[in-house]
């Protein structure tokens, strides 16, 4: 830390924490500026940055837009909609869906095969995410280092946990994981901010976003938002609707969507995607591809994708259910997502809710907005009104027990944090060790429901059958993620306790790839010391010419001649592009006004003893 | 009683009296304590919803953030303590099962040779409507039993009120039929007990 910038400690920018939208097709940044969210405008006017990350064959990685524009060409190292993936195992249905990737077979973790290497969906997460922290500490101009990152509300505990990760593995703490839903409820409740007239009631909040859909229903009390219920689908989106829309173009054109090339799979996706676009305003649209121009109505576009957008009724009506409300009872329907822009959906919406929605903040920033407010308020910069999320857990937890059948231990929509207890005992004589298989599901057997980890409790003193006591306490923590401990009654002795997840990745390896991030000398590294440089050289610029105006009288004519020299020097060098050039000039400029910070030093003790304090007599 | 941070008398909140640090629950506090409610079978739902939400808005996790890490530890205690609270007593199945084990009565004894007859017939007479796809008799049905449990709660109020556990007890064991009834005649997963909206 150069000595001006220590110093003038209460000028020193402090790191904020952001907000961020891990979104399936676009990421956003956003923070709370005054009291008012606000997006980070990425990649020149838009806020929005493409969930697409390209693996280039010189082993530099590009993200957003750019990358966008090279997956057509290479279909397979150009990773599109990646938060599918999060926290599933290789051979996952939704993971062998269409799409043009080379992934390697099993496994509990998702791999791709890019240029020569596998990745996993939590590092390609990360990916975007650095490019997020940085464009934020660009644009705020400090360094950025916790977030909140949202996540689906249905995600489960694997998918949770990937997000954690990748988050991690940005080099950003993640403060929460909020759920999306929520997030958008935060930005609505709180956007018509007046508190006279924030509308207490009931909400549904509708999100189909490009991969995952979500409804939660949810109530406003005098600024307490508390979930009542969360229901959905983490496989369900707009991205479906574009598979369905592309086999209607191979149809149309005779080819063979299986036998299709990775190429052709990539453009027929990314054209379907653009006619859903056009004909949400558009009667109809003409698609170019294979040379071919393939005319397309909304109403044959609406009877493709009509069987997916049915698919969000039964959640919806399990959602009202568990609330213990009907549609009537609501005062608000919320739209989060690209996809409820599409008039097939808002009329579904209209139909199962019996209300017209809500839609007047920006459905595609609305998640990151709220975002932004829960880091604000989690920074404890102590907002004006008293705002607090109550979340619950959004499927149920259980133990498997004799013969495949799960024991459920947490409901589903229970508040959370939460934590339940299961007493179970031996079966067989002098029976030591106990295996306990953790599921996450509504179904009654454990094959039906989703594996979360499994463990053996060991060391279990040698006693008849059934007279061993082995307290499992599952916890869910505000993030919504579970932790698991046990213990024997009998002897009390609390036990060691190894999870092993049955999917995403391990401490291990998320350890090594960060370190391996750390190690790679790829072009990202370098592009990222140099903004850190650049914004360390914009911090002691502008500390430097506040503490001239401040206390220029300490300065002499030869002290003042350099300091000018090396601000100017550096104020050239700051464009460069080469980040240790940039960052000798920061040290020279540090050196050269030691003497004076020395100087605003004394000063500044003089004037404590004196009982003033600096801003005082400044 | 000290407090842990400033080891003067913490008071009987949740809060020091004289330090303002959130403390631990009072050793053996139950459900209802921890919502700040009189230990009784009979609460509106509303006057439920309105103390959970007033408890968590102060002993919420994401209100000591930027806190000591005992407070945090704290604040996680309670608000997960109240959390179990509130999921207890909202469901008023399981506010009365809660109620009987905090007498000691244990809450699973044999149904009535009378309460099984009855809720047979119930059941008969739901599968044949449901069977010929009769909604308006459905509907009835469920009326008809939505009104035995309004009856069957205001009996177990009293029967609580007057120290008849036992009593209460029978009751109860009706109360968890009725429920489950209920929940077959919605077809779906309908809440177990509807409970009105606050």
């Amino acid at each position: 830390m150069p000595a001006i910038l220590t110093i003038h400690d209460p000028l020193r920018p402090t790191a904020r924490p952001v907000g961020i939208d891990l979104g399936t097709t676009n990421s956003l940044v956003a923070w709370v500026d005054h009291c008012a969210p606000k997006t980070i405008a990425v990649e020149g006017a838009s806020a929005l940055l493409p969930s697409v990350v390209h693996y280039a064959a010189d082993c530099s990685i590009i993200v957003g837009d750019r990358a966008k524009a090279l997956a057509p060409d290479h279909p397979r190292d150009t990773i599109v909609s990646v938060k599918r993936f999060m926290g599933r195992g290789g051979d996952d249905e939704e993971t062998r869906r269409l799409g043009p990737y080379d992934l390697v077979p099993g496994g509990s973790v998702v791999r791709f095969r890019v240029t020569g290497r596998e990745i996993t969906p939590v590092e390609v997460s990360a990916e975007i995410l650095r490019v997020l922290k940085a464009r934020a500490e660009q644009t705020l101009g400090t360094t950025v280092t916790q977030a909140v990152v949202t996540v689906p509300a249905y995600f489960d505990d694997a998918q949770r946990q990937a997000t954690k990760d990748a988050g991690r593995l940005a080099g950003l703490e993640v403060l929460r994981l909020l759920n999306e839903p929520t997030a958008a409820a935060l930005a609505y409740g709180l956007d018509r901010a007046a508190p006279d007239r924030r509308p207490n009631g009931l909400y549904a909040v509708f999100d189909l976003g490009g991969g995952t859909f979500d409804v939660t229903i949810l109530v406003l009390d005098d600024g307490v938002f508390q979930v009542k219920s969360t229901g959905g689908d983490t496989a369900l989106g707009g991205d479906d609707m574009d598979r369905a829309i592309a086999r209607l173009l191979f149809e149309r054109i005779g080819v063979d969507p299986t036998g299709a090339s990775p190429s052709l799979t990539r453009r027929a996706l990314d054209a379907a995607r653009e006619a859903k676009h056009e004909l949400t305003e558009a009667g109809s649209t003409i698609v170019r591809l294979e040379g071919r121009e393939i005319p397309l109505e909304r109403g044959e576009v609406d009877a493709t994708v009509a069987p997916i957008v049915a698919r969000t009724t039964a959640p919806v009506r399990r959602a009202l259910a568990d609330a213990g409300v009907g549609p009537a009872e609501l005062d608000g329907v919320i739209l989060v997502g690209g996809a409820t822009r599409m008039p097939i959906v808002r009329r579904h919406c209209e139909e199962l809710f019996g209300q017209k929605p809500l839609a007047d903040i920006d459905p595609d920033q609305v998640v990151a907005l709220g975002a932004a407010i829960q880091a604000d308020l989690l920074a404890g910069e102590g907002r004006p009104d008293d705002v607090l999320l109550l979340d619950v857990n959004p499927l149920s937890l259980g133990i498997e027990t004799m013969g495949g059948v799960v024991e459920r231990i947490i409901g589903r929509n229970s508040s959370i944090p939460t934590a339940a207890a299961q007493v179970f005992t031996t079966y067989a004589e002098n029976q030591t060790g106990f295996k306990i298989h953790v599921v996450q599901g509504e179904r009654e057997l454990v094959d039906d429901c989703r594996s979360l980890a499994r463990f053996e409790l060991r060391g279990i003193p040698p006693m008849p059958a059934g007279l061993a006591r082995l307290e499992v306490e599952l916890v869910i923590d505000a993030d919504g993620l579970l932790r698991v401990t046990a213990k024997e009654l009998t002897t009390g002795i609390e036990q060691q306790v190894e999870v092993k997840p049955s999917y995403g990745l391990t401490d291990e390896e998320v350890e090594r790839m960060l370190l391996e991030s750390f190690e790679h000398g790829s072009a990202d590294v370098g592009e990222r010391l140099l903004r850190e440089v650049r914004v360390e050289a914009d911090r002691i610029l502008a500390a430097i010419r506040l503490a001239i105006g401040r206390d220029a009288d300490l300065l002499d004519d030869a002290g003042k001649a350099a300091i000018d020299a090396a601000m100017e020097a550096l104020e050239a060098a700051k464009t460069s592009r080469d980040h240790r050039a940039v960052q000798e000039l920061v040290e020279a400029l540090d050196a050269a006004s030691r003497e004076f910070a020395g100087k605003i030093m004394n000063r500044s003790i003089a004037r404590a003893l004196e009982g003033k304090s600096v801003d005082e007599v400044g | 009683m000290t407090c842990w941070s400033c080891g003067k008398p913490p008071g009987a909140g949740a809060f020091c009296e004289a330090c303002g640090k959130v403390q631990p629950a009072a050793p053996g506090s139950d459900h209802f304590a921890a919502l700040g409610l009189e230990r009784r079978f009979a609460i509106e739902a509303a006057e439920i919803e309105r103390r959970y939400r007033n408890v968590q808005r102060r002993l919420h996790p994401d209100r000591f953030v930027t806190k000591s890490v005992p407070e945090r530890r704290l604040s996680l205690q309670r608000a997960t303590a109240v959390n179990d609270a509130y999921r207890t007593l909202k469901d008023p199945l399981k506010r009365a099962e809660y109620m009987l084990a905090l007498e000691g009565m244990p809450a699973d004894g044999e149904a009535s040779p009378d309460l099984l007859a009855e809720i047979l017939e119930l059941r008969e007479e739901l599968d044949a409507a449901k069977s010929a796809g009769d909604a308006a008799r459905i509907g009835e049905l469920r009326a008809h039993v939505r009104r035995q449990q309004d009856d069957t709660m205001s009996a177990i109020a009293r029967a609580f009120e007057g120290s008849a556990p036992a009593q209460a007890a029978a009751l109860v064991h009706r109360l968890r039929f009725i429920a489950r009834f209920l929940e077959d005649a919605s077809g779906t997963v309908e809440a177990r007990v509807q409970c009105p909206r606050s």
